[in-house]
């Protein structure tokens, strides 16, 4: 038995200004010996592999492993690079067996599916008979491409995703199974309707997860996967679907997708996400007494490839005329120069934000006075020293202002005291981050709300523009199925 | 004989929104060694009066160089370092002659004219007898200040400048003859009332130029200086004045200096400035049979204090679907970043343009190619490379973009073809540039046409808002003299 295993995975948010080009898979990760490497999340999997390969006497060989941290669309000719590299090596080894570990949203120039392209490449080459097993993240877009070219797809259960390599000896099981002619592996999928973010260390996730794995091995099911669905992604297939692998009845595995994806339908009041919108929230803060609520710009959180520059936030403030509201971190490393040239107490008129991408909204131009500037300035997350650069405080007549040279959240409110401002006077504080933010502003906030903002990471599904998929979701329409 | 070098230069737009600190300077040089380096054009004099005095067998040394681009008010603190350091070089060395290279149109917080000042100074240190020579920017502010301090004063003569080196060689035989007493300069200006920009290509200024350099040597005028003026710098002398040295003979040298400061005024109907607007310029372009037509975006000029990332010429581009155009150049540190890290042959979605004040216009999204990426760039400008920074070429659908990340003005052709650009493809070629453009790319094209579009640096004369200087001048009145 020869078993050839390969690795070519990123999550890719078509929204993201910061296309990944070769650099940034050189970043993290482009190896053709990547189990001889320590592992991480996308290839555990081959470690897995070719330990289970190798007990059992196989031939295992490795092709090559491409990670690379998530970002806007890869380059063609970088993916394509990557695929005929793989491609190359299935031709030369002719393999009985390929396993892949993919993330199952990516996205390059060109290849709105990478994984079904390369699934069906690799099929191609392979010829109708051969296993070809795929492991995914659960924030994939789960295509026909896919369903049809793969002998088996494993997605992880667990988000945060903990349980890949698990989930890798599980599909090397059943591939096993499948080339030994033991099973006879037959894929359906059911199409949810939903598209939310599903937490399954919480109920009611983590009870459904439970359901899913109670339900392998037995009557006929080989396995059950849930696929979350990505949604920063312009793909006709995003969204929620269930996948089961039956042995050999395609009826059985229809309706055992259909049978979760109503469960899940079911638990969808539970997994709802009732995050205030900008106007709400500050509502919030208007008619409250304390000082220092903390709002979190959500949809623009640079940990999440967002552009770390959107005015959603400013220009509302601006409109209502609110005061003492402290608001960051914009990234704008020419701004910072400019603000270093001009000095600190310097009066200067300037053109903040909306700058990168149609997703920071309009650029706001101001009258501003500059505060504070400080160099290699960092800020805590849990026990690290994150770097953001220089820093600028830019006062807009009491609307405080924090710039960067170096594109981050904001993890911690030490940004605007190492800056000199006194927090204790504001009423708000609106960090620019998802959750990341939350345990150093909990700490000095009465009240913090995480706030539905738009932008390239928004948490806000029914506002998401979407131009492949139909707008017949949950939960954009109460009730997709009427 | 001792001789010392110093070179300050800066062009101050007092109307832009950019400040000037020492980043803006480091950007570009700050050296206490300028004739060891390579020269640039402000420290081309310099090279070349070093090079003569040392054939004489004098002692030359270097004092400071710094030069940075075009922008708003510099900062009063980098202003005053430099200043004196030059001055603390003067009176430790106590030359016999001071010999230097400035802009003439130098604003700082809290001296509206630093050359004025830093000569002044100079002057006191040194005794009424040392020879203290200066060469300016026809776009200067010739003030009373520099005029009694100074010995001699030579301009260019050419708009573009092409002849600096020239005129420091003219500037130097002047100083030899008067350090060894052959003369006695004595220099007399004239107030011509006019505010406006006199290309030297028009057939009147070319004849002007001539006659200009066809009278001196003759008949006791030793030298004769078109000062120009800048009129974007909000001064109380703002506007052209004519300079005539003669030997000993103040009365010829303001004579000869009112006459022909007249037959400036005279001339007036024909140096008025009457370009077609936007709209008009591209009608042509568009009914153009012969190709490229070179387009100026003379408002959106790096050279004269714009941010050169304004996008009016490029919305209507687009409006009209225009194709074979290119445009250059975009002056854009985050983006070019960004292109770097996607790689040549990346297709992305970026944001350009409108970045950095209200004179930027709206930004806009386009769907680009990146085709070629070049790092340490120059561009030709007389006989002295103009350094360019990392140079992009974006390509949207035949609309061919320039970004750079050194905000520079468009001097010469080579910044498209050493990008792979062939101009001879192309139908329009857009550059942000005044005029300097003009020695470089008339020569490659059918047509050239300079736009009155809107930005930072307006032809429309009569409406900048001048606080300082009083409003009798033509264009704005119609005869400042009566």
């Amino acid at each position: 038995m020869k078993l050839l295993i390969a690795c070519l995975a990123t999550e890719t948010n078509t929204f993201s200004p910061m296309p990944t080009g070769r650099l940034a898979f050189e970043a993290a990760m482009v190896s053709r010996e990547a189990t001889k490497e320590p592992g991480n999340i996308f290839t555990a999997p081959l470690h897995e592999w070719r330990r289970m390969g190798e007990e059992r006497g196989w031939e295992v060989v490795e092709s090559l492993s491409a990670a690379a941290q998530p970002a806007g669309a890869t380059v063609r000719a970088v993916y394509e690079a990557f695929r005929d590299e793989i491609l190359g090596d299935i031709k030369t080894h002719q393999p009985d067996m390929l396993l892949m570990s993919m993330h199952g949203a990516m996205v390059a120039d060109g290849y709105d599916d990478c994984e079904g392209d390369m699934m069906a490449h690799a099929r191609a080459l392979m010829g109708p008979d051969k296993v070809i097993g795929l492991e995914l993240d659960p924030h994939n877009h789960l295509t026909n491409a896919m369903i049809e070219n793969a002998t088996l797809i494993v997605n992880y259960k667990e988000y945060p995703h903990v349980d890949a390599p698990e989930r890798a000896r599980e599909l090397f099981v059943m591939a096993a199974d499948a080339a030994a002619g033991k099973t006879k592996p037959v894929m359906r999928s059911h199409d949810c309707r939903m598209l939310t973010i599903i937490e399954t260390m919480k109920e009611p996730a983590m009870s459904y997860v439970q359901d899913m794995k109670d339900a392998e091995g037995k009557d006929g099911v080989l396995s059950v996967s849930l696929t979350h669905g990505f949604p920063w992604a312009d793909v006709a297939e995003v969204g929620a679907r269930t996948l089961v692998i039956a042995d050999g009845d395609a009826d059985k595995a229809a309706s055992v997708a259909k049978d979760f994806a109503g469960k899940l339908w079911d638990i969808r009041d539970g997994l709802r996400m009732d995050y205030p919108d900008i106007s709400a929230a500050l509502d919030i803060v208007q008619a409250s007494n304390h000082r220092a609520i903390t709002l979190a710009d959500m949809g623009d959180n640079a940990g999440g490839g967002a552009p770390a520059d959107s005015t959603f936030f400013l220009q509302e403030i601006l409109k209502r005329g609110m005061k003492d509201i402290a608001h960051g971190i914009f990234w704008d490393p020419v701004l910072v120069t400019m603000c270093q040239d001009a000095g600190v107490g310097a009066q200067m008129k300037v053109r903040l934000g909306g700058k990168i991408c149609a997703e920071s909204g309009e650029a706001v131009d101001m009258d501003v006075t500059v505060r504070a500037i400080r160099e290699n300035m960092t800020q805590k997350l849990g026990e690290t020293e994150m770097p953001m650069g220089t820093g600028v405080w830019l006062d807009a007549d009491g609307v405080h202002l924090v710039i960067s040279s170096l594109r981050t959240q904001n993890f911690s409110p030490s940004v605007y005291t190492d800056l000199g401002m006194d927090i204790t006077q504001m009423k708000a504080l609106i960090p620019k981050s998802t959750n990341h933010f939350y345990q150093n502003f909990e700490k000095i906030s009465p009240q913090v709300i995480h706030v539905r903002s738009p932008g390239t990471v928004t948490p806000d599904m029914t506002i998401i523009p979407y131009t492949k998929r139909d707008g017949n979701y949950w939960p954009k329409v109460e009730n997709p199925f009427t | 004989m001792k001789l010392l070098l110093a070179g300050l230069f800066n062009e101050t737009n007092t109307f832009s929104p950019i400040p000037v600190g020492r980043k803006a300077f480091a950007d570009k040089l700050i050296t206490r060694t300028p004739t060891a380096e390579p020269p640039v054009p402000c420290t081309m004099p310099l090279h070349i009066w070093r090079a003569s005095g040392e054939a004489k067998g004098w002692d030359v040394v270097d004092s400071l160089a710094a030069w940075a681009q075009p922008a708003g008010m510099v900062g009063r603190a980098i202003y005053e370092e430099f200043r004196d350091i030059i001055l603390e070089d003067i009176a430790r060395e106590q030359p016999d002659i001071v010999m230097l290279s400035m802009h003439g149109a130098m604003v700082a917080e809290g001296y509206d004219d630093c050359e004025g000042d830093l000569m002044a100074r100079a002057r006191a240190i040194l005794g009424p007898n040392a020879i203290i020579s200066l060469e300016i920017d026809p776009h200067c502010h010739l003030t009373p200040k520099i005029l009694e301090a100074a010995t001699l004063i030579v301009c260019f003569k050419e708009y573009p400048h092409t002849d600096v080196p020239d005129r420091a060689h003219d500037l130097f035989a002047l100083t030899v003859d008067a350090a060894e007493g052959h003369t006695r300069p004595v220099m007399r200006d004239f107030d011509c009332r006019m505010v406006s920009m006199y290309p030297t290509q028009s057939p009147v200024m070319r004849s002007f130029v001539d006659d200009m350099m066809a009278a001196e040597g003759q008949g006791g005028v030793l030298s004769l200086s078109l000062a120009h003026g800048f009129p974007y710098g909000d001064t109380l002398v703002t506007g052209t004045r004519m300079l005539a040295i003669t030997d000993g003979d103040a009365e010829l040298a303001a004579r000869v200096a009112e006459d022909y400061g007249m037959r400036m005024w005279d001339n007036r109907d024909a140096l008025c400035i009457n370009w077609p607007d936007i709209d008009g310029a591209l009608d042509r372009a568009e009914g153009a049979t012969t190709f490229p037509v070179v387009l100026a975006d003379t408002a959106d000029n790096a050279g004269g204090g714009a941010p050169s990332d304004s996008t009016f010429v490029l919305q209507e581009v687009l409006r009209r679907g225009m194709k074979d155009v290119a445009m250059a150049v975009y002056w854009d540190p985050v983006l070019v970043d960004m292109c770097r890290d996607a790689g040549v042959g990346a297709r992305m979605r970026v944001r350009l343009g409108g970045k950095r004040s209200q004179a930027s216009g709206d930004a806009v999204d386009l769907d680009v190619t990146v085709r070629s990426i070049r790092e340490d760039m120059v561009q030709d400008f007389g006989v002295v490379p103009s350094p360019f920074g990392t140079g992009v070429w974006l390509d949207a659908s035949g609309v061919h973009l320039v970004v750079n990340n050194s905000r520079t003005q468009c001097l010469h052709p080579s910044l498209f073809t050493d990008l792979g650009l062939d101009l001879t493809q192309m139908k329009t070629v857009v550059v942000k540039s005044s005029n300097h453009f003009y020695a470089g790319f008339a020569p490659i094209a059918a047509e050239v046409i300079h736009m009155a579009s809107p930005g930072t640096l307006t032809a429309d004369f009569a409406s900048i808002p001048y606080t300082k200087r009083d409003p009798d001048y033509w264009p704005r009145v119609e005869n400042p003299f009566a």
